[in-house]
């Protein structure tokens, strides 16, 4: 098992330690705050690896990659109201939403990844951006249609910040251990393959078309199920914020600020967005994206290559840490 | 046992609005190697891309051990036993000669006979054996070659393609090469057809040849009348 003793895992199982730490320490009321940011930065390091799966491994940008995770909260919202309605929470009530939001989130992209993954470029990002939208308005529309002016508030399910968190860490740990093993195993191999020279990997028997399918219906199922926790936290089912092109945008700076092709790059870029964000946030508050995105653009002028993708070509001895 | 390895039947295929090949006819036999020639710009590589379903068939059809693949996506044809060692090499610069090698191995049939194939390489090419924890990337040219090839054997193929191997090489490396694919065929029975701009060394160890202009076979034979046919002398052996 030399997977297991490669750096990318061991920071997995590092990453999973803290965070359980946290978990364990945040019981404590005064450290609530904490808590909040920690639930952050699991929530954008779960995004930037979502995404990770298509665009930094296979090379493959999805514009509209919060689709799925929208996707994730509207499937929250069936449950807590439809499918369990009279229900106090438990933890199948968790385990139902995860399943559904992330079982709908991959047959949407699965059928979608059908259509336009057969065309090379630009298509794909265009047509997951057009799914967001369209997915957005059937929401909307949803909801009118059963009397509901978003957002749908949920019942009250008396949850404590700490289910919260553990909801959270669930996922969390799903996300690192799912994505490290697909990106070490032959099929991340294949998708890097596909980054590099889709038409050389095709020719070294690289089923191209099903393995940026997979690629797809697998970032789409974890983006998926991080519209779950995201959905409990807020208690509420708001198309407009869930759907929003923002979190689009965010999944993809992530990614490009943290370095492309490597499994620590949108790690390190989830810390570096939320750091920034979190800064700039307590400082001037809304106008905090007024300084963000020009300074995200400053940094990617900077070093188009990521961060990661820096340090590994600045200091080579480090290459095989940086993974 | 269909008699050809590879029948290719009035192929037509070309990039966007640009027709490249007019109807490409051409047969390889069985445990032979047979080589395509020609200048530059002439379509002997869009043949080959062709005949692996890179780019589609406008026309024609391409026959692999009597079977019909003209709709078969690539990777199903190196599944079947095809592969092609691309113009350029295009290996993986930033992996070790090794996991260039092991990596390569994405269809069943390669993965069944890694062991062997792995040993057999090595032994072709001693230099990758010596530097296998080295990278590819920083490779010579004459070895980034031998290990290009290296990584289209690791397919376990029965019909080796491989598009100008002697660009770029030292002549005394063309020959190498050319040697260890005379070896591969005789020792190993490898079917194997070579797209060659070296029409020297290719009718050296060539069975059989056709010679490519503008997108049509101008020319065929076995090889060793070919050579001695004056329009070829004067045109690609510069006599």
């Amino acid at each position: 098992m030399r997977m297991l003793k490669r750096p990318g895992f061991i920071a997995s199982i590092v990453l999973i330690l803290i965070y359980l730490v946290i978990g364990i320490a945040g019981q404590e009321g005064h450290l609530l705050s904490i808590i909040g940011n920690a639930m952050d930065t699991m929530m954008y390091i779960g995004w930037a690896l979502a995404l990770a799966v298509i665009m930094s491994y296979a090379g493959y940008v999805s514009f509209g990659h919060a689709v799925f995770v929208g996707i994730g909260a509207w499937m929250t919202a069936v449950t807590i109201e439809s499918i369990m309605p009279s229900h106090p929470f438990t933890i199948s009530m968790f385990i139902v939403a995860l399943l559904l939001g992330a079982g709908v989130a991959a047959l949407v992209a699965y059928a979608v990844g059908w259509v336009v993954l057969r065309l090379r470029g630009a298509y794909f990002a265009i047509a997951t951006i057009g799914l967001d939208y369209v997915v957005l308005y059937l929401a909307i529309y949803t909801l009118s249609r059963a009397g509901i002016s978003p957002p749908l508030l949920f019942r009250n399910l008396s949850l404590t910040v700490q289910s919260f968190y553990w909801m959270h860490f669930t996922v969390f740990v799903i996300t690192l251990l799912v994505v490290y093993y697909i990106k070490a195993s032959r099929f991340g191999f294949g998708l890097a393959a596909i980054r590099e020279d889709e038409e050389a990997a095709e020719v070294m028997g690289v089923d191209t078309f099903k393995y940026k399918l997979m690629a797809f219906t697998l970032s789409a199922l974890i983006a998926g199920m991080w519209g779950v926790p995201l959905a409990f936290r807020h208690a509420k089912f708001d198309p407009q914020d869930v759907f929003s092109l923002l979190n689009s945008v965010i999944m993809i700076v992530e990614n490009t600020v943290g370095g492309l092709g490597t499994f620590l790059g949108p790690i390190v870029g989830a810390y570096i967005y939320y750091g920034l964000y979190w800064s700039l946030l307590t400082k001037i508050a809304q106008a905090s994206f007024v300084v963000l995105g020009p300074l995200i653009v400053i940094i990617i002028a900077l070093v188009p290559e990521g961060l990661v993708g820096w340090l590994r070509e600045k200091f080579p001895r480090l290459r095989k840490a940086l993974e | 046992m269909a008699e050809y390895m590879l029948e290719v039947e009035n192929l037509e295929s070309g990039y966007g609005e640009t027709q490249v090949l007019f109807g490409v006819s051409l047969k390889v036999e069985r445990g032979t190697i047979t080589a395509l020639l020609g200048a530059n710009g002439m379509g002997k590589s869009t043949t080959l891309w062709t005949i692996m379903g890179v780019i589609p068939a406008w026309g024609g059809r391409v026959i692999f051990k009597g079977v019909d693949i003209t709709k078969l996506p690539t990777h199903e044809r190196v599944s079947m036993g095809m592969a092609l060692v691309p113009e350029g090499r295009r290996l993986w610069p930033e992996l070790t000669v090794e996991e260039n090698l092991y990596l390569a191995t994405f269809v069943p049939r390669a993965r069944e006979r890694l062991r062997e194939n792995l040993e057999l390489v090595y032994s072709l090419f001693p230099r990758l054996r010596e530097r296998r924890h080295q990278k590819a990337g920083t490779l010579s040219g004459g070895e980034q070659q031998m290990l290009a090839i290296a990584r289209g054997l690791m397919l376990n193929p029965d019909l080796l393609m491989l598009d100008e191997p002697s660009l770029g090489l030292a002549p005394k490396l063309v020959q190498d090469i050319a040697k260890v694919l005379k070896r591969l065929n005789e020792e190993e029975g490898l079917t194997i057809l070579l797209v060659e701009q070296n029409v020297h060394i290719s009718l050296q160890i060539a069975d059989y040849a056709y010679v490519i202009e503008a997108g049509r076979i101008r020319l065929h034979g076995p090889a060793k009348e070919l050579a001695e046919k004056p329009e070829v002398k004067k045109a690609y052996l510069g006599l």
